[in-house]
């Protein structure tokens, strides 16, 4: 049973490498990022069909942007700011698109160049994401618990930020794949090990410290159960073993399931970074490999365009 | 130019952009001049899908994409337009319905 045989590819002739074609002559990184993205759609029109219905039910009671009519709450959304937040994303996704032409020429500069601009654009973004967050935590007291208008905003506009946050690793790891150029190998370097070792410590690191503030549990729960297990997920499969733990997340409210999904989730992320600049560097097809990242950045744009008019503008 | 079988399309993403900011812009601007609420909401709605479809096409490179990817990229719009029918009634039946 050769490798070739479970390859769907148009022939590429070259029997060694694997090929990125699927047998419609598509880039499979761009089939399986549309069929991602259709589902992450899903995800996000539940968060949104939710809103809506929500809003629907409330009437002129919602704080609204719009007209003020009496007996309507005000509105503790800054408008102008995230207006500009609006624009700083559609011009990285400009910049964006820019780079994938210019991997697609391969231009090497103007690819990390645009990249990195990309990456700028996505860092001011969540930067005033960040700063309207603690203002209006602090400043208007809403959090998640009080009512359905910061509910709602914090689930989409977190969900959202989410997504940019993954977004600006993921273009990240694509401009230091491209600076640092092409390289393939296969053995487990002595950086591999330096990684690995410091996303378990992290991983330790952080378990220990939300063990501590977990008062109902007992010692031998968390000290000789929990932490090892987590240690041995971090160490040997932190992928699989953040994929296992998403399925928790409905439990979050539960005590070790957050201890675990928060340590490993930051713990993990220097392996997996390290992990995917590896990966990206052994891609001979860099022009396909942006542009796959390229929809991603623009479906986060897309989802923002929306959001922005659901959420702040009516 | 066209390099590598790839053509440029510097201008037309210059001009989406254009257009992206400016209908922002003209959305910020319709919160504010205190429009009736029905109308504002539908034109605030139609201006973001116009938006959001720009994006899609232009950006995502839809518009140059195989038939097949094409397929895969509108599916979503099936459950989104379920989900509209189902709000849509929800409005619909709302008693206290103010708007």
């Amino acid at each position: 049973m050769s490798e070739l045989a479970l390859q769907t590819n148009s022939g590429s002739g070259d029997h060694h490498a694997p090929s990125h074609y699927t047998s419609t002559g598509t880039v499979m990184g761009k089939v399986f990022m549309w069929l991602f993205l259709c589902q992450d759609a899903l995800m996000f029109m539940g968060f949104f069909a939710a809103y809506i219905s929500v809003r629907i039910g409330t009437g002129n009671l919602w704080p609204s942007s719009g007209a003020h009519l009496p007996g309507m709450e005000e509105n503790p959304l800054n408008i102008p700011l995230t207006a500009l937040n609006t624009f700083v994303l559609i011009c990285s996704s400009v910049t964006m698109v820019l780079a994938v032409q210019a991997a697609h020429w391969k231009q090497s500069k103007k690819t990390i160049l645009w990249l990195a601009l990309t990456v700028i654009g996505g860092s001011i973004f969540l930067g005033i994401q960040y700063g309207e967050y603690s203002h209006l935590i602090t400043k208007d007291g809403m959090s998640m618990g009080r009512s359905l208008f910061d509910a709602t905003f914090f689930a989409l506009t977190g969900f959202h930020g989410i997504h940019v946050f993954c977004g600006v690793m993921y273009l990240l790891a694509l401009v230091i794949a491209n600076a640092m150029g092409h390289k393939k190998s296969k053995d487990l370097g002595i950086t591999e090990w330096v990684f690995k070792i410091l996303s378990v410590g992290l991983t330790l690191f952080f378990m220990i410290k939300l063990m501590g503030s977990w008062k109902d549990g007992g010692w031998f729960l968390k000290y000789v159960l929990i932490v090892p297990i987590s240690a041995f997920m971090a160490f040997n499969l932190p992928m699989v073993g953040l994929a296992l733990f998403l399925w928790f997340v409905p439990f979050a409210h539960y005590p070790p399931i957050p201890h675990v999904l928060l340590s490993l989730i930051f713990g993990s992320l220097p392996y997996i970074f390290y992990r995917g600049v590896k990966w990206l560097r052994a891609r001979e097809d860099m022009g396909d490999v942006v542009e796959v990242a390229g929809l991603y950045w623009h479906f986060v744009d897309l989802i923002w365009i929306i959001l922005f008019t659901l959420v702040y503008l009516i | 130019m066209a390099e590598n079988g790839h053509t440029n399309h510097t201008k037309t993403y210059l001009y989406i952009f254009g257009a992206l900011a400016v209908l922002t812009a003209i959305e910020v601007g319709i919160t504010q001049i205190g429009m009736p609420k029905t109308p504002m909401i539908i034109l605030l709605i139609a201006l973001a899908l116009v938006k959001a479809g720009l994006v899609a096409v232009y950006f995502m490179h839809l518009k140059y994409d195989a038939a097949f990817l094409k397929v895969i990229a509108y599916s979503p719009l099936a459950v989104a337009s379920i989900l509209i029918l189902m709000l849509s009634l929800e409005w619909a039946f709302q008693p206290h319905w103010l708007f």
